[in-house]
């Protein structure tokens, strides 16, 4: 099927794809600068596999399409066949060597690199790990604890509590990753690396970041529904400033842990308000070995509440009589209860009415 | 000509054993044995499951157009639940009942013609392997309406397709229709491997063998060493979700990673069982279009060998980010598979060299397929060095590099197999004219589809997601890869319209349109149901060009080494 065609030249491919290469070449060949030690090793692999690809790709193409114009019949050509050449031994060894060559040259350098990003330090200068779970991630900061010996940590959580990851810049750090559910893999582009977040296997890897700033992180493996949303932030700050950070996140974790509980008594005169089904305080505490009075206040109008003291939360759930239980009235009202000594303890505290909106921790401890 | 007598007891009237009983149409269908009958059932249901995993393709397409949106139409809200079911439905369709038995319909059709058969070896196996497709289909879909079907991605690692956290019955489902096919895939290797072995005509020695053959062989066995592992990785799978079976929960003893071993050890081969024929294919058509023998016929039997040897042996590249597996072995072996595929890709540039390239609308596609796996083939080597695989593995980079070579690569070699084969099929030719605008279309449809993918990926777009946020600069890219899929709907519609149009008012076809090699077309157009009245003999790997051209033969110097060297 002849065909007649406008000709033309297949030397206009060399400058297309020479300009191509340049716009890629420009751009980091497309790949992302790298923000770690170990990210650039990665990259200049990259370019290495990047510019051979694109030599390999821009002959054999030009290749192809010169031989597909240069050799197609013409109008002009009568039936005769062209000479039937059925193959060259040389030519078959040439290109089964010369790419084997290269092949080889390319597993050496991915030798050096996979080398390079396996290593995991016995001794990192941070450990933070990494817990994957549907549908978010938690950073918990092993070497900083908490007066309860809780780690710092950084919880996500769906729909919008996207957790960042604070890590001081030029620090060799370890990430030690979990799951308890599915599998999970954790990536930051901009590190050029992922790990699989795998349940039953303890995957860890080094990372030291060399850029301060602000990269964006996000699950690499299926994890199912909310698999998209699996995003988290990694900040790179200065060394002081990470100090900084974590010296304010430890303060708020504990103003926060007071808050719900571990709070202290002060008194034997505990005051809670009860407003739109919920309690005004997540955690109230009394003296040790004393009576003391609730000054319950309940302010929803035509609701029923109450304060009840139970041992803890499964003791609800298991129908277990309550230590102390108030007598129940409608708002607007406010009561006081007496309340018997308690021995010292963790207890739990509920508005028998509303047993799964309204509870708190209520501690017994020594005063001061 | 000189012919051999294969049927020299034939009677000349369609009383004898030799023509098809006859039945109703309608009946016929369901009963017959015939090899190119049941290869024309396995390329229309193959057909039919394109158009729905394309359906389900441009769905996930416009879903993915605009960053932070929920494509809602008449009936259908593209919800995280509906996005994950659809690409793991499409996977599926695409993979199992597109491409798998749509390579089945031209082995099918073209095997027995090709080695001078009148059959596959075992005709009623050949039925039954062909039954079980639909029935796949059929279960797969049931799916949809007892409950959901499977959303755990169409490799449904464990934890996440296990009882907990995919109840249900969409992935029991899933596991039943792929035992189904991988049940008729494992039949049809069987038969095919017997065919070659058993069925080859006189003269037809395995080194005179077309390299299509070849191709269907080293696929069968593949197909052999692969397909019943998985189906024993997914019967565990199945045990684990309905009978506690913790095979593949770490809570109990049991092992994720063994589960991705068993899934990829079938996984990575079925790639090479998805391509090779239509390497084959293409084979084909390069010599015959470009007036020339195929360039180094011996050194594409030993690629094909040495591609489906290595195959078996890069499984775990899938696993490079698990951290449970040895990266540098698998890089190693990945790296190997590169250089058969090169000697491959050189070969059939080799082959055009100095030849009278008609540019059909067949060879077009055939060089559009060159084209297309050479990309496919070399973002394939970003992937296999383990290392940079570390950024690329599970985003966008992966999906356009797979998909250059299974949707851009296979398409191409299909069209082009299709172009090639379907006068020999129908007796009429596809119409030229539309095929090469057929040609344009699919070239700018399926780079603007893909190629942007690439950049995706290297920006760190994670495949299978079924959103992304606004201001990270993924939005274009997207936007173009969607326009593209639509232009690939256009051009399978376009051959839609020319295969109903050349049904009806095709040139009629005649017994050798194309001047081509190979026994297929020693025959009429379409071949009787027996195939062959008589052969021509069988000296070369293009018995039929010896019989045409006897001048080439009488002056090529090499001819009788070349006989002499293909003979056992």
């Amino acid at each position: 099927m002849p065909r007649a065609t406008s000709r033309r030249s297949s030397r206009g491919y060399v400058p297309g794809l020479l300009a191509l290469a340049l716009v890629l070449g420009a751009c980091g060949a497309g790949q992302p600068d790298p923000v770690t030690e170990q990210g650039e090793g990665l990259h200049s692999l990259y370019l290495v596999v990047f510019w051979l690809g694109f030599a390999i790709f821009a002959a054999v193409e030009i290749a192809i399409f010169y031989m597909a114009i240069r050799f197609r019949r013409r109008k002009t050509d009568d039936d005769s066949l062209p000479p039937q050449i059925h193959g060259n031994d040389k030519l078959e060894i040439a290109w089964t060597v010369i790419p084997a060559i290269i092949v080889v040259v390319l597993f050496v350098l991915s030798w050096i690199q996979i080398n390079d990003v396996q290593k995991v330090s016995a001794e990192p200068q941070l450990t933070i790990g990494v817990e994957a779970f549907q549908w978010q991630w938690n950073f918990v900061y092993h070497d900083e604890t908490l007066a309860s010996g809780e780690p710092v940590t950084v919880k996500g959580a769906l729909p919008d509590e996207i957790p960042t990851l604070v890590v001081p810049v030029d620090t060799l750090i370890q990430l030690d990753l979990s799951t308890e559910d599915v599998i999970h893999s954790f990536y930051i582009p901009q590190a050029l690396y992922k790990l699989d977040v795998v349940p039953g296997l303890d995957n860890r890897f080094d990372v030291t970041f060399t850029k301060e700033g602000r990269f964006r992180g996000q699950c690499a493996e299926l994890c199912g529904l909310s698999h998209s949303q699996m995003v988290f932030w990694v900040e790179v700050v200065s060394a002081a400033e990470y100090e900084d950070w974590i010296a304010g996140t430890k303060s708020e974790a504990e103003a926060e842990l007071l808050a719900t509980t571990a709070c202290k008594p002060s008194g034997t005169k505990v005051e809670v308000v009860a407003k739109d089904i919920k309690f005004d305080k997540k955690c109230l505490a009394a003296p040790v070995d004393s009576p003391f009075e609730i000054v319950f206040d309940n302010q929803d109008e035509g609701i029923d509440h109450n304060v009840a003291i139970y041992t803890s939360e499964e003791a609800v759930t298991a129908g277990e009589k309550a230590l102390f239980q108030g007598e129940i009235f409608k708002g607007v009202d406010e009561r006081t209860y007496d309340v018997e000594p308690i021995a010292e303890g963790q207890y739990f505290f509920i508005c028998d009415i509303h047993p799964t909106a309204m509870t708190g921790t209520f501690n017994i401890a020594p005063e001061g | 000509m000189a012919t051999t007598e294969v049927r020299p007891e034939a009677p000349a009237t369609d009383a004898g054993y030799v023509t098809a009983p006859y039945r109703a149409r309608w009946f016929r269908w369901f009963t017959t044995t015939d090899h190119k009958e049941i290869a024309k059932m396995y390329a229309v249901t193959a057909f039919f499951f394109l158009l729905v995993g394309g359906t389900l393709a441009l769905l996930i397409r416009t879903q993915l157009a605009a960053p932070e949106q929920t494509l809602r139409l008449p009936g259908l809200e593209v919800t995280e639940q509906v996005y994950n079911e659809m690409f793991t439905i499409h996977a599926t369709v695409m993979v199992f009942l597109f491409l798998t038995p749509m390579l089945a319909a031209f082995g099918n059709y073209f095997v027995p013609l090709q080695i001078g058969a009148a059959d596959m070896a075992f005709p009623r196996v050949n039925a039954f392997s062909f039954w079980l497709v639909p029935a796949g289909g059929i279960v797969l879909f049931l799916s949809y309406f007892a409950g959901g079907p499977a959303a755990a991605g169409w490799t449904s690692y464990s934890p996440l397709a296990g009882p907990q956290f995919s109840p249900g019955n969409g992935v029991n489902l899933w596991i039943g229709a792929l035992a189904l096919l991988g049940m008729s895939s494992t039949l049809g290797a069987i038969n095919f491997i017997t065919t070659i072995f058993k069925l080859r005509a006189p003269g037809m020695t395995m080194l005179r063998m077309p390299i299509f053959c070849w191709n269907m062989l080293i696929q069968s066995v593949l197909i052999l060493f692969s397909f019943p592992v998985v189906t024993a990785g997914l019967l565990l799978l199945w045990i684990d979700r309905n009978f506690g079976g913790a095979f593949f929960d770490p809570a109990n003893g049991g092992n994720v990673i063994l589960y991705q071993h068993i899934f990829w050890y079938f996984g990575h081969p079925e790639v090479y069982i998805l391509i090779l024929p239509l390497m084959g294919a293409i084979s084909e058509i390069i010599p015959v279009f470009s007036r020339k023998p195929l360039f180094g016929y011996k050194a594409f039997v030993y690629a094909t060998l040495a591609i489906g040897a290595l195959g078996t042996a890069v499984w775990a590249h899938h696993m490079f980010t698990t951290g449970a597996i040895d990266v540098k072995f698998f890089a190693a072996t990945s790296f190997l598979i590169s250089v058969p595929t090169g000697v491959k890709m050189f070969n059939w540039t080799a082959t055009m060299y100095k030849g009278k390239i008609q540019w059909s609308a067949a060879m077009l596609f055939a060089i559009g397929f060159l084209s297309m796996f050479l990309i496919g083939g070399i973002t394939g080597i970003f992937n296999a060095t383990g290392a940079v695989d570390s950024a690329l593995h599970d985003t966008y980079f992966v999906v356009g590099h797979f998909h250059y070579v299974l949707v851009s690569a296979a398409l191409f070699a299909m069209f082009a197999a299709l172009f090639y084969w379907f006068p020999k099929m129908t007796g009429r030719m596809l119409n030229e004219k539309l095929g090469i605008w057929q040609v344009v279309v699919l070239f700018v449809g399926v780079n603007l589809t893909f190629f942007p993918q690439f950049a995706l990926g290297l920006q760190g777009m994670p495949r299978r997601i079924a959103t992304y946020s606004d201001g990270l600069g993924w939005g274009w890219l997207n936007m173009l890869s969607t326009f593209g899929s639509y232009l690939v709907s256009v051009a399978i519609l376009l051959f839609i319209i020319n295969f109903f149009w050349a049904r009806k008012r095709g040139a009629i076809a005649g017994d050798n349109p194309w001047d081509a090699y190979t026994l297929e077309w020693a025959t009429t157009s379409p071949p009787p149901y027996y195939n062959f009245d008589a052969l021509p003999p069988i000296r070369t790997e293009r018995p039929v060009f010896d019989a045409n051209h006897p001048e080439i033969a009488a002056s090529d110097e090499d001819y009788d080494h070349r006989v002499s060297s293909s003979t056992p």
